[in-house]
């Protein structure tokens, strides 16, 4: 390379520095003159950035191995009858004393005067707690809740804690670069196509995995097209996609040649997915589940699914808003549960939902700050009714929030060993004891 | 200014100013069509991002919206977005403490982060929680005793509904005693409360570090880092002179392909290349999870790989699945250097060449003329022309 095409060089990537970063002038420059670079190859060395200097999650949404991700992979699915998990995120902090209401114990009306509940309005459970209407579907077909889970040290941050609970980290101090489902997708890894999908735009670091392939996936049809084998573009994209996609030769493209190969891979599993079930709800949370009813029932492989619902952050107006959810929760998971047991999957899939937080007992208005300890609602293989203690609400912790009576690291660790057998401390910072007779085993 | 060199391309960019021609729009309050004219804000602004005059002003207003990240999906407001959109072009390369003032009692934003109907005695904590960690000083740097007693100093703004939510303030809701907040004490409201926050040293390094992630694409190292606060705090925090601080670095040319374009970045782009018409398709925004003005929450578009994933790459595939494309612009001569040179790729894998003649050789033996297409999409899709 010459000086005069090394300083005209210097020139196009100052350019490309400041337009490359999505401006249109990148096409426009391509018409100025000769290409100044013709060798091939990259001479990067280091990977793409993926540390942030916000406190967001970061999430790779693709962290598997190249090894399974030759297009066309035939889908080898894990025995009929494989134990999956899928988790509902409740987006924003869920208001645990509105979807299990203490409406028995002791200062319950005091903290809530205008958002409390009357006990004419739940599905009571017995003289101090009792469901949130809303969730009436589902507690007819067996609805389990643990009480008081939280943190030993609760933060009030949403993405502090979103956090903590994505990489199954209570105290925040591990360092895990994984997400909790990710870990467990390791170990379950057999040879799928992938182990682990989130569903819809949801956030997916609880899926950053080591070696397993874990992914996003917006809708069903999203891919289909390049499998259309009349489609003479799509047959000429998919061997252009599958050079494309083959992984190795530079470590600062490896993140995009993976999620090619991904991509190739999985968009086959899709194609040969039975139809949908009718009965979901038009709602974000009923598409995604009737998406998630078809990859189960469709022997896909995938182990975990996570689909977020939100969302929860109810500063204002909580009453209506949070009632519009629970009766989505409910609606819909009561048909996931029915359409599980139809397609004679019912004791191998388990629905247990999560949540950064919950609210502040004592409301705020009209709706309620976030807060610490919060309830988790869990369906499908599970022995219904409460599961730990409820917080107290006449002693409250220093913040005037929920005890924690659960940690996260018992309820996760309760996920991983009593439902998928993995020991817990194999995928936690620490083995506390689980939960027993939560999960049915 | 192509032939100018570097150093001139850069000058260039840093003297910016807006240039785009804001169009003028009236939003009806409380009515259902003015969603259609929040679609045309929407379109509007990925064009202003598309326009070829679009240089780094335009980027800068990206990267105020990312980080004062504000949803129409909460606001329901046509009107409030759009004036905070107007705010942010205002300052984008101006002072960062004048728009922190301003977004502060800026409706959508008093809308989105709950500061609407606060008041002294049930403060919200939303707004005077994120003001801290997300937009100025990032976490560590206060106590929860400081967002409960800066919540109650920002307490007493609220919207009137009753005259399309016109910004008041009720001197009865706002607090009228003395707080401790960040080591001081005084009878503060908002504009003492966004002061005290920017005089925090840790306000500067904390902008400035975000602002490197995002124009060179990897964290400053400490020292940089200081050395941008520095210059930032010195200037009064005029964003300009940070701004050109990082840019004239050598760090800034030395370092490529070091983040993921975002999708805005990656449409604009690929729009460009392969000369899509101008009114830009929402949905492909949708479909790759970046819309502006409907942000995932109030910390923005995550960073990192997730840009890359299976399902962002596949979607840059189908970009030109139903597009026409003309074949004049692959040279028949050199058909992968033509189709490089178009995209600016101008250090690419031998992978990459060896997927785009594929491509272009699947495609010919069709005796089509698509097979432009093909090659484009996949000169798109790449890993090199998804890296900023």
């Amino acid at each position: 390379m010459n000086t005069s095409r090394k300083s005209q060089g210097l020139d196009r990537r100052a350019f490309l520095r400041l337009l490359g970063m999505g401006s249109a002038g990148a096409g426009l420059l391509a018409a100025c003159g000769s290409n100044p670079w013709p060798s091939a190859g990259s001479s990067g060395s280091s990977g793409p950035a993926t540390t942030t200097t916000t406190t967001t999650a970061a999430g790779a949404a693709v962290t598997g191995s190249s090894t399974t991700t030759t297009a066309g992979a035939a889908s080898s699915a894990p025995p009929t009858g494989a134990r999956t998990l899928v988790v509902i995120e409740l987006d924003g902090g869920n208001d645990g004393m509105a979807t299990l209401v203490p409406y028995g114990m002791a200062r319950y009306h005091e903290l809530r005067p205008e958002l409390g509940f009357d006990p004419s309005e739940l599905v009571v459970i017995d003289d101090e707690v009792g469901f949130h209407p809303g969730l009436s579907p589902l507690v007819e077909k067996g609805l389990a809740v643990v009480q008081g889970v939280g943190v030993p040290r609760p933060d009030l941050s949403h993405f502090q804690m979103y956090d903590r609970w994505a990489t199954g980290d209570q105290d925040g101090t591990a360092g895990y670069r994984t997400g909790f489902l990710g870990r467990c997708a390791d170990v379950l890894q057999g040879d799928e196509v992938a182990t682990a999908v989130s569903l819809g735009w949801g956030e997916s670091r609880y899926l950053a995995a080591e070696k397993a392939l874990t992914m996003t996936l917006p809708e069903p049809d999203a891919f289909g097209f390049l499998l259309d084998e009349e489609d003479d573009y799509a047959r000429a994209g998919l061997e252009a996609l599958t050079i494309l996609a083959r992984d190795g030769d530079a470590p600062i493209l490896s993140p995009a040649r993976r999620g090619l190969g991904a991509g190739l891979a999985f968009a086959e599993v899709l194609k040969g997915l039975p139809e949908p079930s009718t009965g979901y709800g038009e709602d974000d949370l009923g598409l995604q589940l009737a998406l998630a009813s078809r990859l189960i029932r469709g022997n896909s492989g995938i182990r975990i699914v996570h689909v977020t619902m939100g969302s929860f952050d109810t500063h204002d107006d909580q009453r209506p808003e949070h009632d519009r959810l629970m009766g989505e929760l409910g609606s819909n998971l009561a048909r996931f549960v029915d359409d599980m047991n139809s397609a004679g999957r019912g004791d191998d899939v388990l629905v247990a939902t999560v949540s950064e937080f919950g609210r502040r007992p004592e409301q705020n208005g009209s709706g309620t700050d976030h807060g610490a300890a919060s309830v988790a609602l869990l369906a499908g293989a599970v022995n219904p009714g409460r599961h730990g203690e409820h917080p107290p609400l006449d002693r409250l912790d220093e913040e005037d929030d929920l005890t924690t009576t659960v940690t996260m690291n018992q309820y996760l660790g309760t996920l991983a060993s009593e439902w998928f057998g993995i020991p817990s401390e194999d995928v936690l910072p620490v083995s506390e004891p689980t939960l027993p007779g939560l999960v049915k085993v | 200014m192509a032939r100018g060199g570097a150093d001139a391309v850069i000058a260039a960019a840093i003297e910016d100013t807006d240039t785009a021609a804001v169009p003028d729009l009236d939003f009806e309050f409380d009515d259902d069509s003015q969603y259609e004219t929040i679609e045309e804000a929407i379109r509007w602004m990925i064009s202003a991002q598309q326009d070829p005059g679009a240089f780094l002003h335009e980027k800068l207003v990206w990267f105020w919206h990312d980080h004062f990240a504000t949803s129409v999906d909460k606001v329901d407001f046509g009107q409030a977005m759009w004036e905070q959109h107007l705010l942010l072009r205002r300052h984008a390369l101006g002072n960062f403490r004048e728009m922190c003032q301003e977004i502060t009692v800026d409706r959508a934003m008093l809308i989105y982060l709950d500061g609407d109907g606060s008041t002294a005695d049930a403060p919200n904590e939303n707004y005077a929680r994120e003001l801290m960690e997300l937009f100025t000083l990032g976490r560590g740097n206060y106590t929860e005793d400081d967002i409960r007693a800066g919540a109650r100093a920002l307490a007493g703004y609220w919207l009137d509904w009753d005259n399309e939510l016109s910004l008041e303030f009720d001197e009865e809701s706002a607090y009228q005693g003395t707080i401790n907040f960040l080591g001081q004490r005084g009878r503060f409201r908002a504009p003492e409360i966004v002061d005290i926050v920017c005089d925090q040293e840790a306000c500067p390094e904390f902008i400035a570090a975000k602002l490197h992630q995002y124009l060179v694409g990897v964290d400053p190292t400490p020292e940089r880092r200081t050395e941008l606060a520095r210059v930032f705090r010195d200037s009064g925090l005029e964003i300009r002179p940070l701004v050109a601080e990082i840019l004239t670095h050598p760090s800034f040319l030395e370092t490529r392909m070091s983040r993921p374009r975002y999708p805005v970045e990656w449409l604009a782009a690929a729009r460009a290349v392969i000369g899509l018409p101008d009114e830009p398709d929402i949905w492909r925004y949708e479909e790759m999870g970046q819309v502006p003005w409907q942000p995932p929450n109030v910390a923005g578009w995550p960073p990192g790989n997730r840009w890359l994933a299976a399902d962002q790459m596949l979607h840059k595939l189908s970009i030109l699945q139903w597009t026409d494309v003309d074949p004049s612009m692959v040279d028949p001569e050199d058909p992968v250097g033509s189709i490089l040179r178009r995209c600016s790729l101008w250090e690419v894998s031998q992978t990459t060449r060896d997927a785009i003649q594929k491509g272009i050789d699947t495609a010919t033996e069709t005796g089509d003329d698509w097979f432009a297409a093909v090659a484009l999409a996949t000169a798109v899709a790449s890993p090199e022309f998804s890296l900023a």
